[in-house]
């Protein structure tokens, strides 16, 4: 009788913390961007986030080697939500004898966001471009629960 | 000569000379120290992993809104990171007036100009300078970006209002969307008091931007209006823009003027109306239009006092005619004796 009582409580405890152990997925997606100079109008890269999303992670990092970006976060409502720029002090072109390597004008931003219990709906994240040459890396993770 | 061999008064006076000359020297030397470290600078230590650079770089935020703007344009002056985690910027060439300045470092491997926003490796603070400022900076548990001031106040303020604003992040990070708004509502409530109560006009700027104000100006509009009545004679360009978001006030002056204005068009308007009764003909005027000629001259005699039969002969008319004329002047007149008429007014 004891042990019928032990068993169906750890049943019941089984029940209970199942749907919360399994019912939650997590997925990424990752973007590569690379931008040039040819490049003039603002890009928009669109994350859809579902009603069940309980986190959206975003990692956002870009490296400029020629003009400016600016990178804005908006979520569905057209709230902006985060935004860095970096500028290079290279305008117009590369010089001819430039080494890449010595990355002497290469400018770096990046931004890191956690959401909890973000938005359903289109997240935005827009790309300035003024004359650019540059790469971004989009990494967002989504966790939803079921 | 040898100083034993001195009488014993020159021994003492050159036992007291020398230790003058040492007294002095010293004072000398604590004097120098003491004017050193009132220099205007930014210093202090700094503790960090081996994945950073050795070395920190200060640059001038133009505008709030090149915050989070990275660009070796802005970059002003590097400072090494020695051994014991010392580092320090020499700030006399900075404007006499506050300005805003952030302080990064870069990842080794890195470019120098990088910027991380958010994240345990956040790289950058800001801070609040001028050109007398002297500052110490203090880093805690390897985190580049929580920092603590050592006495400057202004620097204390900024630093209480990055804390709130982390404070507003990690609320983000983990609590539902309904009580993060909440969170966020009161934490910014708290920034726009700091903003209220702060005596330094940019800290006080400064508290207000990061409590997105941008989004809180059509449902405070008074706060903000306030505020720039507050620091009506700042002129940064962090005002400026500052000042430009935010509605303008109908001011007092404005009022004046239009209570005047209103005052003036109704002495004005007074005035037309009075001109133009003036210029209407007077009742008793009409009325005598309304008489003929012949009934005028009556009326005329009628006024002198005359009978009807002195008017009759002055008229050479007869007596019945002038009683008929006398009878239709009464009327005309609204009149209903000879003494109204004499008192009639023309």
């Amino acid at each position: 009788m004891k042990h019928l009582f032990s068993i169906s409580i750890f049943l019941i405890a089984l029940c209970i913390s199942h749907p919360t152990i399994a019912q939650s997925s997590t997925f990424d997606l990752k973007r590569s961007i690379n931008l040039t100079s040819n490049d003039k109008d603002d890009q928009s890269i669109i994350l859809n986030v579902i009603e069940k999303t309980s986190s959206l992670g975003l990692d956002i990092n870009c490296k400029v080697l020629l003009g400016s970006l600016k990178i804005e976060i908006y979520n569905p409502k057209g709230e902006k939500q985060g935004e860095f720029a970096v500028e290079s002090q290279l305008k117009e072109k590369l010089p001819l004898n430039y080494d890449e390597s010595q990355n002497r004008e290469l400018v770096e931003g990046k931004i890191e966001k956690i959401i909890s219990d973000p938005i359903a709906g289109k997240w935005i994240i827009k790309l300035i471009p003024t004359k650019t040459y540059a790469s971004i890396k989009i990494n967002s993770r989504f966790i939803t629960h079921n | 000569m040898k100083l034993a061999n001195l009488p014993f008064n020159d021994r003492y006076v050159n036992l007291l000379a020398t230790f003058t000359l040492i007294l002095l020297f010293n004072s000398n030397s604590l004097f120098s120290q003491n004017f050193s470290n009132n220099e205007p600078k930014i210093e202090g230590h700094i503790v960090l992993d081996s994945i950073w650079k050795p070395k920190l770089y200060l640059s001038h935020i133009s505008d709030f809104s090149k915050m989070y703007t990275m660009s070796r344009s802005m970059i002003i002056a590097e400072s090494e990171v020695d051994s014991s985690g010392y580092f320090k910027f020499n700030i006399d060439y900075l404007p006499k007036n506050d300005n805003l300045y952030r302080l990064h470092i870069s990842k080794k491997g890195a470019s120098d100009a990088s910027i991380i926003i958010g994240g345990k490796e956040e790289n950058h603070f800001f801070i609040v300078a001028n050109k007398a400022s002297k500052i110490e900076i203090f880093n805690n548990n390897k985190t580049f970006s929580d920092v603590t001031f050592k006495s400057d106040v202004k620097n204390k303020i900024i630093d209480k209002v990055d804390d709130i604003v982390k404070l507003i992040d990690s609320t983000n990070y983990s609590a539902t969307r309904v009580k993060s708004e909440f969170v966020t509502n009161a934490f910014n409530e708290q920034l726009r008091k700091i903003a209220d109560t702060c005596s330094y006009p940019l800290v006080s700027l400064y508290a207000l931007q990061k409590s997105k104000y941008e989004v809180d100006i059509d449902n405070n509009t008074d706060y903000y209006q306030n505020f720039i009545e507050k620091w009506k004679n700042e002129d940064s360009e962090y005002f400026k823009t500052f000042k430009s978001k935010v509605p303008k006030r109908k001011n007092a002056f404005d009022s004046r003027i239009l209570i005047a204005l209103s005052i003036l068009l109704s002495f004005g308007l007074g005035f037309f109306i009075n001109g133009k009764i003036r210029k209407r003909p007077h009742k008793q005027t009409l009325a005598l239009k309304a008489l003929s000629v012949q009934e005028r001259k009556i009326y005329a005699l009628l006024k002198a006092g005359k009978s009807n039969k002195e008017i009759s002969d002055d008229m050479n008319i007869g007596i019945s005619t002038v009683k008929s004329h006398v009878s239709s002047i009464y009327q005309k007149l609204n009149v209903k004796s000879r003494k109204e008429i004499i008192n009639f007014k023309d």
